[in-house]
């Protein structure tokens, strides 16, 4: 067997073993660092949303309580904070998307219904995705809401915030990857 | 979101089946196999108290072909049956998705806080529209309380695009929610001051108050009317006995292209402004203008116990010379706080105080703000990014307790002037003023303009290519030293360039790494603890990022306490 044989067989096992811990890792929870699990969920004022798409984009995922929308909850506030990052770094490449995760929460799942109107009534101009049986949420690890996961265009998760996180926070995190802040020339010193 | 449910049985069925009911229960219990001895005294049975009336669903479908009685599967089709209606605790009124409305909402009756009657949207789709046209406002409310109203766009209005009015005195009224709205379109024929607005709720007769308001998530935008939201919840604020509302709150929403103010607050009592973007207020044509009031972005009027907090205000506009700025803590006010706040590229100030009618305003904290960009318009009278005045309406008060600290300014205006000028400020009282811990980053000379009534230290100033200036009683310094010897403030102080990451930043969008320190930076651990010595007082427990402050000592200056 030549050293290149060799090799290629090596590749292949660890693509193979990479696509094994794929499937098996979206039955675990994903810490910070650690690849994301590759999802394609419905939005619900349609299309289909997928993590690992092409080109491959700095995306922020919102995993949040959006029924009932008219509920005084952390989400809420969030739901604003998120928006603004879509407007501010949407331009730059930055992909944001909401994962409706009500059912971590509430006694029951929402209606389709519920989340196309929450889409409207929260003033979402960005996808809000369905989230059938909590299956995208219990991959991340999500225990709680809101959760915000920032993933690197690899595909890693590259921070993680659980719980009411404010703006400068959720821009720090992302200046981190795309780099640099807006409007200004970085000074050297 | 609403599931297909009937109405129930109105009260009179009601009535008569409870009747029927305790009939029953009498035969049954006077019918019983019971042994007496004595004189004959039968026990009754206890009657049960009427259940409550059955709350009240009504449907509105303004698109129906014909108008029907109110059900979901025959809804009325105008607002005109809803309007005739008396609601009550519990009622809900529901209308139709992706369809409008022409004329006012204006439904009668008050529910409670444990009951209130609620106006939703039924079906899928894009809120329902109530389209108030030329009418004076397109939802109006008058003396009434006790609603929620969600989840609607609300457009049009000839004075008014939501109007929650009180006009009997000495009457508190009580809960209010507006969640969810996109209220827009609202159009004045005489826009003279602050008598109009897309969301106004006031009261203005003696002894009336309005309590627990809160308004989430709220867009208003492009408008031609003066507020963008205007909520006067009291009375007598000029009086020694004066009636604050109590417990209002503004929260995630946004107010954008109005005539004159964005958000404010008059003669409350716990206040809140929270999370909200307020942008290009001011835009009242300069001919013939809105009289004489004077456009901002967030305003606090008589507030006790008030707060803006984590806001984001910029490009606000004015058509008359002064204020035009972001955040505004106006006359008559008693321990406000203003922090966590972007605000940048107004034509105006970011931060102001005022004080006037030889009324003493108290105990205000301004802490871990951004400023950047402000005054933006050419010989504006009401210069700096922090501005104090006390002699707003041309009668003097005071300021008895100012605490200006950790904030960052870039200061860059249109003409030079100082970024922190108290010079038309007078100060009463025993409570501290202090300017510590600021960073004031400069393209103009001036940095401050002020006085020995305010105590500064551990503040870093520092000006790009011109020299820099310090006022204080009247006389000018050129460099640190001297100002320091002359003055005796400013011990501890630098000038220095401070190396912020991105210290000319002003974008849109709270900053993420703009205004943080680089490594090496001398405000690093160079604060001090501003609350000793003083009762009472904390720091907070987080600076402008989020970052967990230090505990008593090794504060930085500025906005940023991070690693």
């Amino acid at each position: 067997m030549t050293a290149t044989w060799l090799r290629m067989m090596g590749a292949l096992c660890v693509a193979e073993i990479s696509a094994v811990l794929a499937l098996t890792s979206s039955l675990a929870p994903q810490p910070a660092t650690q690849p994301a699990p590759d999802f394609s969920l419905p939005q619900v004022h349609g299309g289909v949303f997928h993590l690992h798409g092409r080109p491959a984009r700095t995306t922020l995922l919102a995993f949040l309580q959006t029924v009932p929308d008219t509920a005084d909850t952390p989400s809420r506030g969030e739901a604003v904070f998120v928006l603004s990052m879509a407007h501010q770094y949407g331009p730059r490449g930055l992909r944001v998307a909401v994962i409706d995760a009500s059912a971590l929460v509430n006694v029951q799942a929402p209606r389709r219904d519920a989340l196309v109107n929450a889409g409207y009534d929260w003033h979402l101009d960005i996808p809000l995705l369905v989230d059938t049986d909590n299956r995208v949420a219990k991959a991340f690890g999500i225990t709680q809401l809101p959760t915000v996961v920032l993933l690197a265009p690899g595909g890693s998760i590259s921070q993680r915030w659980e719980g009411f996180t404010r703006p400068a926070a959720l821009a720090q995190g992302i200046e981190r990857i795309l780099g640099g802040p807006l409007g200004s020339i970085p000074k050297i010193r | 979101m609403v599931t297909a449910v009937s109405i129930r049985g109105r009260r009179p069925v009601e009535f008569r089946l409870y009747t029927a009911t305790v009939f029953l229960i009498c035969l049954t219990g006077c019918a019983g196999n019971q042994s007496y001895s004595g004189s004959f005294s039968p026990a009754l049975p206890s009657i049960p108290a009427p259940p409550p009336p059955a709350a009240a669903m009504s449907y509105v479908d303004c698109s129906a072909a014909t108008n029907g009685n109110g059900t979901q599967s025959t809804p009325f089709n105008t607002l005109t049956s809803i309007n005739a209606t008396t609601f009550n605790p519990g009622d809900q009124i529901f209308f139709k998705r992706g369809m409008t409305c022409n004329g006012t909402l204006a439904p009668l009756g008050s529910g409670t806080t444990a009951s209130p009657i609620v106006v939703d949207a039924y079906g899928t789709g894009p809120q329902p529209i109530i389209d108030g046209g030329m009418d004076t406002a397109a939802v109006q409310l008058s003396n009434q309380q006790g609603w929620e109203i969600n989840n609607l766009e609300i457009v049009g209005g000839n004075q008014y695009g939501v109007n929650i009015a009180g006009t009997a005195q000495n009457t508190a009224y009580t809960h209010f929610r507006l969640t969810n709205l996109n209220v827009h379109g609202a159009h004045y024929t005489s826009v003279t001051g602050d008598d109009s607005g897309e969301i106004v709720i006031t009261i203005g007769n003696a002894g009336e108050s309005l309590n627990d308001i809160v308004i989430d998530g709220v867009q208003v935008h492009d408008s031609q009317v003066y507020n963008g939201i205007y909520i006067d919840a009291g009375t007598g604020f000029n009086t020694p006995n004066p009636i604050l509302g109590n417990n209002i709150t503004i929260r995630n929403s946004t107010v954008y292209n109005v005539y004159g103010m964005g958000m404010t607050l008059f003669v409350v009592n716990n206040g809140l402004m929270q999370n909200n973007v307020v942008h290009n207020t001011g835009q009242c044509p300069p001919n013939p203008g809105c009289g004489a009031d004077t456009p901002g972005g967030l305003m606090d009027l008589a507030c006790n116990n008030c707060m803006m907090e984590n806001n984001e205000s910029y490009s606000i506009q004015d058509w008359s010379p002064w204020d035009g700025g972001d955040y505004d803590v106006d006359v008559w006010n008693t321990n406000n706080t203003v922090q966590y706040n972007y605000g940048h590229d107004s034509v105006g100030y970011c931060v102001s105080v005022f004080s006037a009618d030889g009324v003493a305003s108290t105990n205000h904290i301004i802490r871990y703000n951004v400023c950047s960009n402000d005054a933006q318009l050419a010989n504006s009278p009401d210069p700096g990014e922090l501005f104090l005045n006390t002699a707003a309406d041309g009668v003097n008060g005071s300021i008895d307790g100012l605490e200006i600290y950790n904030n960052t300014f870039y200061w860059n205006p249109a003409t030079p002037g100082p970024a922190f000028d108290t010079v038309d400020a007078s100060f009463s009282g025993s409570s501290p003023n202090f300017f510590k811990n600021n960073i004031i980053y400069s393209t103009v000379p001036n940095l401050i303009e002020t006085t020995s009534d305010f105590a500064l230290d551990n503040n870093i100033y520092w000006t790009v290519g011109v020299a820099p200036e310090w006022n204080i009683n009247g006389a000018d310094y050129t460099d640190l030293a001297s100002y320091q010897a002359a003055s005796g403030e400013d011990a501890h102080s630098l000038y220095t360039d401070p190396m912020l990451n991105t210290p000319d930043y002003h974008s849109v969008g709270a900053p993420a790494t703009a205004f943080t320190l680089l490594p090496g930076s001398p405000a690093i651990g160079a604060g001090a603890n501003v609350c000793s010595g003083i009762a009472a007082c904390s720091m907070g427990t987080q600076d402008f990022w989020g970052n967990p402050l230090p505990t008593g000592s090794g504060y930085n200056i500025g906005a940023y306490q991070g690693p």
